[in-house]
């Protein structure tokens, strides 16, 4: 047999409603007095995942991917045996290690060298396993001098190194793996990469859920998608991807009303809608306008500032006022509209997120992140465009010869 | 080979997996033991003072002011034989009370047989025992009757009946503490209850036969007073003997029963 992970109609429910993470006695003698049909009323089921059915081949690299409560998490924390799955089988044939986070388990109050042992030995070691890699793992973090020191004392990023050192020294044939890439900076993140591309050299195999689709392109040659509990496509990640782009695309939002109570600042002056004239394209000219509302307690010059990033959440570039007027600008009434005119959209057709900043005299009035998404639509002044890995900008350009 | 499915309550123990993972147990055990003491001044001998100091404590107000009768044996000897697997077992029974929610951040992040958390605590709470017990011993030789081999065979027995009993009333604690946080304000009343309701700094012979027999319920009633009949040097009671053993299976099982129940769901609804 060939396929080391074996899936089959596996299906996951969690009840939601009233059922708290944790409630008191009180509230348990309190419902036995209520009346069963209300009882019923109030609460509900739901399916995390629903039929699964997948097979996973020894070896493989394979990348799960959907939105937000698609189910990723759900089926990674059953394959790693940590909740149990309400129906159907799974059949994995060899040692599971599931990295869910970094440092599970690490103890503030313990050496980097005992930490090392207590978060191995969690993730399915042996001491005599950790034993034999302790100096490996101490070589690869990079913290030898620091070691006998009490966690607690690490910066956090000290602490990311040595737990991605135990977890990369992990022995087990499966790793299941939930967005650990998603921390610490970028050197970190490539060093994460390239120790996952020398496991799977290995021949042993991996399953990895990740909102970084650049990630997963370049590490999975195999993707899943998943959607509300249940499978959407398997296939080359390419494909799974632009099918998952299709997916998130129909729920996009492109011009409206921004959450703007969820913001971060004093919310002293708040962005409430944006909008764009036209369409946004390639090499096109685009308007976003900006509803705002601010309080009559602001009355310095303020500044505004979009922000806008890559679906894989990079940002790209901002759009700031104080590039051009350092002094900010004033508005005069309550309500308005600023404007922000951009004479060509540098930007490969693709989505893209939209942040809304406002300062005044070094305060954060107004900061919300990733408010909306907008969709780059190509134009006619190119014949092709960048696909993936040849980057997201779309400069003006112009080819000759000179011969 | 590793299947996963859907999991019933009633599946028993898997002493082979929990083998498999005696190298996370003894992780946990030094962690805590570790963590235990760490940022105190006196350290490890905290381990050492703790029981003396209710001992002299217990001595001078029971025996001292209040006089409770304690037949053939010294005041002090008669509550020390209590105390000792006492503090045993009410330290099992805090560990373990709290271990699931206290590290709830492993249990929804690895996987490893959840038992090994309870099993952990006890440990923590046995390596304290076996310390006192060296010094229990010490006493005996150096300022009491000295230690017969019928005493030292009670003292492991009691050893055994006390972490099992810990472990199985631990076990129903920590599982009911999953879902109701309440727990965790009703176990020091528990603890100090169950003092009262052990013949530690009182003998249960005073007892008229109904709350006797009320007392043997206790796991700990049966052993408590046999060490002091080994100390004594009489005949022990097997009658109150295997009361002790009978309760301690009972309440074993009815642990693990309740452990297995919540185990199922832990880590969906920690």
């Amino acid at each position: 047999m060939n396929n080391i992970i074996l899936i089959n109609n596996l299906s996951k429910k969690y009840p939601y409603g009233e059922r708290l993470p944790y409630n008191s006695l009180r509230d348990e003698i309190a419902e036995l007095f209520t009346f069963k049909s209300k009882r019923k009323l109030e609460r509900g089921e739901f399916w995390a995942l629903k039929e699964i059915n997948l097979e996973i081949e020894r070896g493989e690299v394979v990348g799960l991917i959907g939105g937000n409560g698609a189910g990723k998490s759900t089926l990674l924390k059953i394959l790693s045996r940590i909740t149990n799955p309400t129906s159907g089988m799974a059949t994995i044939g060899g040692r599971v290690a599931s990295l869910l986070e970094v440092g599970t388990g690490f103890h503030p109050e313990l050496t980097g060298r005992e930490n090392i042992y207590l978060n191995g030995t969690i993730l399915g070691m042996k001491r005599i396993e950790v034993k034999q890699k302790e100096s490996e793992i101490v070589e690869f973090s990079g913290i030898k001098k620091f070691l006998d020191m009490p966690v607690k004392h690490y910066s956090s990023g000290m602490q990311t190194r040595l737990a991605f050192a135990v977890a990369s020294h992990l022995t087990a044939e499966i790793l299941l793996v939930d967005e650990v890439l998603a921390v610490g900076d970028a050197e970190f993140q490539k060093k994460c990469l390239g120790k996952m591309e020398d496991i799977s050299k290995e021949g042993r195999t991996i399953v990895l859920v990740s909102h970084n689709l650049a990630s997963i392109s370049g590490l999975c040659k195999r993707s899943v998608l998943l959607d509300k509990g249940q499978i959407k496509k398997i296939g080359p990640t390419d494909e799974v991807i632009s099918c998952y782009l299709k997916l998130s695309g129909k729920n996009l939002k492109q011009s409206g009303e921004i959450d703007w109570q969820s913001a971060s600042g004093n919310k002293e002056m708040v962005i409430k809608r944006c909008w764009m004239d036209n369409k946004p394209s390639t090499g096109g000219p685009v308007t976003f306008n900006l509803a705002f509302y601010k309080k009559s307690s602001v009355t310095d010059p303020v500044s505004i500032a979009i922000g806008i990033d890559n679906e894989m959440g990079n940002r790209l570039c901002t759009l700031w006022s104080k590039y051009l007027s350092p002094k900010g600008m004033s508005p005069k009434r309550k309500l308005g509209v600023f404007q922000c005119r951009v004479k060509k959209l540098c930007l490969r057709p693709g989505q893209y997120w939209l942040t809304f900043y406002i300062e005044s005299a070094a305060t954060e009035l107004f900061h919300i992140r990733r408010a909306m998404q907008i969709v780059v639509e190509p134009n006619k002044l190119f014949q092709s465009y960048p696909i993936a890995g040849q980057g997201d900008l779309m400069l003006d350009q112009e080819w000759s010869i000179d011969d | 080979m590793i299947i996963i499915k859907e999991r019933h309550f009633w599946s028993g123990l898997n002493l082979k997996e929990i083998w498999e993972y005696r190298d996370l147990l003894v992780t946990l055990t030094w962690r805590d033991v570790r963590v235990k003491y760490k940022n105190t001044l006196l350290g490890v001998s905290w381990v050492v003072f703790q029981p003396l100091i209710t001992l002299f404590i217990f001595n001078a107000f029971f025996g001292k002011i209040a006089k409770i009768e304690s037949g053939d044996l010294r005041y002090m000897t008669f509550v020390y034989a209590g105390l000792i697997f006492w503090n045993f077992f009410s330290n099992s029974l805090s560990n373990i009370s709290n271990i699931l929610v206290e590290n709830a951040h492993i249990v929804k992040k690895a996987y490893f047989p959840r038992i090994i958390l309870p099993l952990a605590a006890s440990f923590t709470a046995l390596i304290d025992f076996l310390v006192n017990v060296i010094i229990f011993m010490l006493y005996l030789l150096l300022f009491d009757r000295g230690i017969g081999t019928f005493s030292l065979l009670m003292l492991s027995l009691g050893g055994v009946v006390t972490l099992l009993s810990g472990l199985g009333i631990g076990l129903i604690f920590t599982s009911l503490n999953v879902r109701f946080r309440d727990i965790l304000y009703v176990l020091p009343f528990f603890i100090q209850l169950m003092l009262f309701l052990t013949p530690i700094i009182y003998s249960s012979k005073d007892m008229s036969l109904i709350n006797r027999q009320i007392l043997l319920f206790n796991p700990l009633t049966g052993l408590i007073e046999n060490m002091r009949l080994s100390l004594v040097g009489t005949t022990i009671n097997y009658y109150w003997l295997i009361c002790s053993f009978v309760s301690t299976i009972v309440f074993l099982f009815l642990g693990i029963y309740v452990f297995n129940k919540t185990e199922k769901t832990l880590s969906d609804v920690l």
